[in-house]
């Protein structure tokens, strides 16, 4: 499998090239979901720290 | 069949400041886990001792933190006994790699609970300090633990 399909995100529909719209955050239903629409809500958008952290990702062994 | 693969987060005392002081950050790992991974941000109980103050100028942030990473198996990771006993070896052998460096038995620790975690998954420890956490973590020779610099 290679990198790119680990990281779609296909359960959310999010798209694997490290665009993850404000809109998806509200169909999220993991863990986080309520924390992230909670701090969506107060205004923080964490998308641009997202394509950091996947780029940084690509690195980390499995 | 998910084709995400686990990874938990386990944050030391730099990691919690640093996702303590920046929502977006801490956003960011929490949104990876939602759309990349399976897996939980958790701060090690222990590193704690190297967090709260008693200053509620800072530790109010460290509280709002720990609410937010709060998910179904807790914001906190358990040591148990046998890790405890594993960081001790870990450090030992670190310290005969490294014999000018001062590892800390906290950074010991929380390297014998990615080991034990790595069991079950992927493991990247969220640090301000990655130097000496690389090197216990090499001592493991365990192959899917990441070390991330946050800061």
């Amino acid at each position: 499998m290679k990198r790119d399909e680990h990281l779609d995100a296909s359960r959310t529909g999010a798209p694997s090239n490290g665009v993850v719209s404000g809109e998806i955050i509200d169909r999220l239903t993991g863990p986080y979901a309520d924390t992230l629409r909670r701090h969506k809500a107060e205004g923080f958008d964490a998308t641009k720290h997202l394509a950091e952290i996947r780029a940084e990702a690509t690195a980390w062994p499995t | 069949v998910s084709r995400r693969y686990r990874r938990d987060f386990l944050l030391d005392s730099g990691g919690v400041s640093a996702l303590a002081r920046d929502t977006d950050l801490l956003d960011g790992y929490m949104l990876t886990l939602e759309v990349d991974f399976e897996g939980s941000i958790q701060i090690p109980n222990f590193v704690m001792a190297e967090v709260c103050t008693g200053d509620p100028r800072h530790d109010t942030i460290v509280d709002r933190l720990i609410n937010d990473i709060r998910s179904p198996v807790g914001a906190y990771a358990q040591l148990s006994d046998a890790a405890s006993n594993r960081a001790g070896v870990l450090r030992t052998e670190a310290r005969r790699a490294a014999p000018s460096r001062e590892i800390s038995g906290i950074d010991a620790l929380l390297v014998a609970v990615a080991e034990e975690r790595s069991h079950n998954g992927a493991v990247t420890i969220l640090t301000g300090d990655p130097g000496d956490i690389r090197l216990l973590v090499e001592r493991t020779r365990r192959t899917n633990i990441a070390v991330q610099h946050v800061s």
